[in-house]
């Protein structure tokens, strides 16, 4: 009943505009019209590229009703003895992605097409004729491989905390203007820590220094060696203690 | 509210484990092999062929409605188009001319000229007939030539016979309807240029129309002419007729169409066949052939209406000869015979011929496109069989894939692992063993470092089991009755045996059982095929080694009744056979080996139930009051299923693995899956009180009968699609009202506790009835098959594989359509759960078949590998894919992108950085010292 009440409605509507489409034969007075035709235009994307028989041989178009319509060199179809009733033309190509599009037809042969929506199937958004379907996009069947970059590795946070530290660390002791590293040091009077010697801690790590290094693990040990090489990294904290 | 819900979805897909391919997997795990099916009209493309040379394309026209090119070189598919299943799309007439190809079909019939080269439409003209074709659908034949297209309905006593000749616009030249009392529409008839000409076995004539005494005025009655079966050199072979309701019951005489000719027809009576030349004035004249009317069948091309040439295929045994007759000679052409063998002992369906002047003495050449009644096609030139496709291929019902045998060497090993002596004693064997495998591996390796060459391609690799159980041998058995071997990692056929006597169940399948694995060595595996026989309609069983196609024990047994059902029992005999229980149409029940009954039914006795169907009723018996004579079934039980007709009944695959037996919830309490192992879930079809679709889906408990649950869908109409596993079931179906294909979603819990944890019972008393969990879903498009992934020890999750009617197959997560998905959002959630929303949204990454379309899927055939992660998916229908899916991502193997010289590179760094170090560190102790 439902249906044949929006049927009715949709008559009404129908009237208004569209197309005139012939029924398959009206002639003589024989009652056999309730065959109908659709047309429609597919329009092949040119920014996507794909091979031109591919895409003709390709493309199928269909209803859920079972009708089946093929492509012409100019992109249009005709969709051939379909009844009364509501049809979902599908447009399905490998890698282009098409909407599919609902088309109404009355009893008379008046038909319009409609935008699919599968939530509200009674909601009514007419679309404008002919017939057109437009790409909505290529069709992504692949996900992206991660690929190794380097900014990837640089940008890394464990890697920023390690290096970002041991830069300043060799960067400090080029501040070698007296003057600018006592302004410095003014300004941040840096607590006196027991930090330790960075190249004796991976000697102490990797257990393969020998014995008299690891005793002599003292801050002084580590001040005396410093200061008289005074461009290696690792200086700083002793260096600070010198003074 | 919609984009939002999109947006959500987007980002949930991404945050959960989606395991779509990359761009350079094409092609990795998975391989395609497109088919056309089983050809019944083609013709050669002359137009693209320079000076009268071979043709470089062959237009084929299919029983599978494909119109397809093929490349004359190598057989390849240049492009297709897949028409409509069913009587719309059957393509009735094809011709090729000057590089179109025109096709008559559809009803109303409509013309269309396809590019040959492009597949382009070129033109499409409606034929306008003046009676309503819906009405008077019966019989349907198509004459069609270059000028002109007649077609004639063959109804009950009447033919109504069009003829257009205006191919631009679809005119009417003339139309007539004949009323005659023997025209129906199992006439024999055929069309020709001139005349409707029909053979009538029961009045012993050949009739026959001439056109041109069809005048313009439909007054008087036209008259046929007819011509004594006598006279033409036939008799009518007498067929019993006891088995009348078999489907596909043998006409005594028949009338074709030959290929090349629209004067020409073939008829055949059993054995022996004529070619008839049929005169403008409507004679009958036998074609007077050199001694080649009797014996194998036959299949004739006339390629020139003046200087024709008959050819007729013979074939005896595996060896066929194709040989021309020039009729103005009356001589046989020697010179344009081809001779060459097949693989299978089939006769010639079909044959299509075509002379070309060879390119360099100008002599006439033939090239010959001969189809078999096993659906294989071959191009045959002058060297021999040029190519082959198999198209049986193309119809395949039954799928079954069979673990390979480990190697020799392994076997050894495990077979005196078996017989134990002591500790000492099995470690020494177990020692030594080890190292003689070890020396012949090493052997091997030093063998293949010497000759690198030493695997040929020409020759077969050896079958063996790989090191996770990937590869294996599918076995596949189509309508044709042809059933093959099949390299699952390749696709190479490894075997194929042609069983010309057989034709699949009324149900439209064939049954496949493995009844012994290759577990069993020194046992060979053994695999049974139930089938029917062709002209009686009763049961056929056939055994075979599935690993070599060889037949087993009796091999091919034909049976004295008619088979209703087969079903596999999990017990064994003394040689690890598993019988198979075949019932027949009258109940009996029957097990395969004979022998079986004894030793492995009986002692089972009371613990086997058969539960047998018909149209409306499932009726459940009990094989308790066998005894040794004979194998008896008793009815418990039957139930009948509004609103209706069953169409089908779908239970759990036999060992049907559950992993875990509970769900834990939000509160971290469990709920209990409720895992029958009988349980199936049957569907009914009918119509309600005001003619709409109304479909019934019940759980039944196939032992104790019991409905479970049920539900009842108003509006819905199929196809539906159904799986089941576990506790959960899943199907879909088109929603009439709302124009929109549903899945809906079901899982059964025990509740928070367990009746029995350890084994269930369907007849354990009054049992609590179990808790269903429902929802339904929007599927934006239709679905053509439906399986579910299968894993080793089903820990994996399970996945849905949904052949789409986009032509896309696709892996769709579980927990997308799961029935516990919540309504509302707030409060603790069920891990794994999003919020619930009416549309599946697919993301095209999960389309495993990617840009590869399959147009028509039958089924999907899933088996567990070795490795837990990976199941493999084999698709069939008009096209055979395979693929590998990892449904819960490869969690038990590297990734194949894991990249070895990264982590080598690292490794070796650090190792250097250490020795560096450790120089430097050595250095500052030395400076320390000296200080």
């Amino acid at each position: 009943m439902l249906v044949l009440s929006r049927l009715l409605v949709f008559v009404l509507a129908s009237f208004s505009c569209l197309h005139i489409v012939f029924a398959l034969s009206d002639e003589e007075g024989s009652k056999s019209v309730d065959r109908f035709t659709v047309e429609g235009i597919v329009e092949r994307p040119l920014n996507y590229p794909q091979d031109e028989a591919e895409f003709f041989a390709g493309t199928r178009i269909y209803t859920n009703t079972g009708y089946q319509a093929f492509l012409k060199a100019n992109g249009s179809f005709v969709l051939h003895n379909l009844p009364w009733g509501s049809h979902f033309i599908h447009v399905v190509t490998p890698n282009i992605l098409y909407a599919p599009i609902r088309v109404d037809i009355n009893s008379k042969g008046k038909w319009r097409p409609r935008k699919v929506n599968y939530l509200q199937p009674s909601k009514v958004e007419v679309l404008s004729t002919p017939l057109k379907f437009t790409a909505l996009g290529p069709v992504r069947y692949f996900e992206a491989r991660e690929q190794w970059r380097i900014t990837d590795l640089l940008f890394n946070p464990m890697v920023l905390m390690t290096v970002v530290p041991l830069g300043l660390m060799l960067l400090m002791p080029k501040l070698s203007d007296p003057e600018t590293r006592r302004e410095v040091e003014s300004q941040f009077q840096l607590p006196k820590t027991e930090a330790p010697d960075l190249s004796e801690m991976v000697t102490n790590f990797l257990g393969m220094g020998s014995p008299s290094t690891s005793s002599s693990s003292g801050p002084a040990a580590g001040t005396a060696c410093d200061a008289r090489r005074p461009g290696r990294g690792g200086a700083r904290a002793a260096r600070r203690k010198d003074k | 509210m919609e984009k939002l819900l999109l947006a959500l979805l987007i980002l949930v897909s991404i945050a959960l484990p989606s395991s779509s391919l990359h761009e350079d997997q094409i092609g990795k795990f998975d391989w395609i092999q497109r088919g056309i099916g089983s050809v019944h009209l083609a013709q050669f493309d002359e137009s693209g062929s320079a000076d009268g040379g071979p043709a470089r394309r062959l237009v084929v026209a299919t029983q599978h409605n494909v119109l397809a090119v093929l490349n004359t070189k190598n057989g390849e598919i240049m492009w297709r188009h897949v028409l409509p299943i069913g009587a719309t799309g059957t393509i009735e007439s094809l011709n090729v001319q000057e590089g179109k190809a025109v096709i008559v079909s559809d009803n109303p019939p409509l013309l269309r000229s396809f590019d040959v080269l492009s597949g382009t439409l070129i033109k499409e003209v409606p034929l306008k007939l003046h009676y309503k074709p819906d009405s008077l659908y019966g019989k349907r034949l198509v004459q069609h030539d270059s000028s002109s297209v007649t077609v004639a309905h063959l109804t009950s006593n009447t033919a109504e016979i069009t003829r257009f000749s205006n191919l631009k616009t679809g005119a009417q030249e003339w139309q007539h309807s004949i009323s005659q009392p023997w025209i129906s529409s199992e006439s024999q008839c055929g069309l020709t240029e001139v005349s409707l000409t029909c053979v009538d076995a029961s009045l012993g004539l050949v009739l026959s129309l001439p056109f041109s005494r069809l005048g313009k005025t439909t007054g008087k009655e036209p008259q046929f002419i007819s011509t004594s079966l006598e006279s033409i050199g036939l008799s009518v072979a007498v067929t019993s007729d006891d088995d009348a309701d078999c489907k596909f019951r043998s006409i005594p005489i028949t009338l074709q169409n030959v290929h090349g000719s629209p004067r020409h027809l073939l008829i055949t009576s059993g054995e022996s066949s004529s070619v008839l030349q049929v005169g403008s004035d409507g004679s009958v004249t036998p074609v007077k052939e050199a001694g080649a009317s009797s014996g194998a069948v036959s299949v004739v091309d006339v390629t020139q209406a003046d200087d024709a040439v008959i050819y007729r295929a013979l074939h005896h045994k595996q060896a066929i000869r194709i040989s021309g007759f020039s009729l103005a000679l009356g001589t046989e052409l020697v010179s344009r015979s081809l001779q060459f063998s097949v693989g299978a002992e089939a006769a010639v369906r079909m044959l299509v011929v075509q002379q070309y002047q060879r390119r360099g003495d100008g002599e006439v050449a033939v090239r010959a496109l001969v189809v078999m009644h096993d659906d294989s096609v071959h191009l045959v030139a002058s060297p021999g069989v040029l190519w082959l496709r198999e198209e049986a291929l193309a119809s395949v019902l039954a799928v079954e894939a069979v673990d390979l045998p480990i190697p020799a060497s392994s076997v050894s090993m495990h077979d005196h692992m078996a017989q134990r002596a002591g500790v000492l004693h099995s470690l020494v064997h177990r020692v030594m063993l080890q190292g003689s495998e070890l020396l012949s591996w090493l052997a091997e390796l030093l063998e293949d470092s010497l000759s690198p060459s030493h695997s040929s391609p020409d020759s077969p690799p050896a079958l063996y089991r790989d090191e996770f159980n990937i590869h294996k041998l599918l076995i596949i058995a189509t309508a044709s009755g042809k059933i093959f071997g099949m390299d699952n990692l390749s696709g190479a056929l490894v075997w194929s045996e042609y069983l010309p006597s057989i034709q699949p169940l009324p149900s439209d399948k064939l049954l496949l059982f493995l009844q012994r694995s290759v577990a069993h060595f020194p046992h060979p595996p053994q695999m049974v095929l139930v089938a029917m026989h062709k002209d009686s309609c009763r049961g056929v069983v056939h055994t075979f080694n599935p690993l070599t196609g060889e037949p087993t024990g009796k091999g091919l047994e034909f049976l004295p009744y008619r088979i209703s059902q087969a079903s596999m029992l999990a017990q064994n005999d003394q040689q690890f056979i598993k019988p198979l229980l075949v019932v027949d149409t009258s109940l009996g029940v029957h097990a395969f080996p004979s022998g079986t009954e004894l030793s492995v039914v009986l002692p089972h006795k009371d613990v086997l139930y058969i539960a047998t169907r018909n149209s409306t009723h499932i009726t459940g018996h009990s094989l308790r009051s066998s005894t040794k004579e004979s194998l008896k079934l008793t009815p418990l039980w039957s139930q009948h299923f509004p609103p209706g007709t069953i169409e089908g009944v779908y239970t759990k695959r036999p060992g049907d693995k559950v992993h875990s037996a509970g769900r834990v919830m939000a509160d971290r309490s469990v709920l209990y899956k409720y895992t029958n192992p009988n349980l199936a879930v049957v569907v009914a079809r009918g119509l309600d009180h005001i003619n709409e679709n109304l479909l019934g889906v019940y759980l039944v408990d196939l032992v104790s009968g019991a409905v479970v649950d049920w539900i009842s869908h108003s509006r819905v109409s199929g196809p539906v699609h159904v799986i089941h596993s576990e506790n959960w079931v899943v199907y879909t179906y088109y929603h009439d009202r709302n124009r929109r294909h549903e899945l809906h979603s079901l899982e059964l819990f025990e509740g928070p506790s367990q009746a029995n944890a350890t084994a269930f019972s369907s007849l354990a008393g009054a049992q609590r009835p179990p808790l269903v969990e429902r929802q339904a879903y929007i599927l934006p498009f239709g679905v053509q098959a439906s399986a579910h992934t299968i894993t080793e020890k089903s820990i994996t999750t399970k996945c849905l594989l949904l052949a789409l009617d986009t032509g896309g197959i696709a892996q769709v997560a579980r927990w997308l359509v799961d029935p516990r998905r919540p309504m509302s959002g707030g409060g603790p959630r069920e891990e794994g759960l999003v919020q619930y929303m009416p549309e599946v949204h697919l993301p095209s990454t999960d389309i495993i078949s990617y840009n590869q379309t399959l147009p028509r899927v039958s089924g999907i055939y899933s088996a567990p590998t070795g490795l837990e992660s990976t199941s493999i998916v084999f698709v069939y229908g008009l096209d055979l894919f395979f693929s590998r899916v990892f449904p819960s991502k490869m969690f038990d193997m590297l990734k194949d992108d894991f990249d070895y010289v990264l982590i080598a590179g690292a490794l070796l760094g650090l190792v250097a950085a250490a020795l560096i170090t450790r120089k430097l560190a050595q250095r500052k102790a030395l400076y320390h010292q000296w200080k």
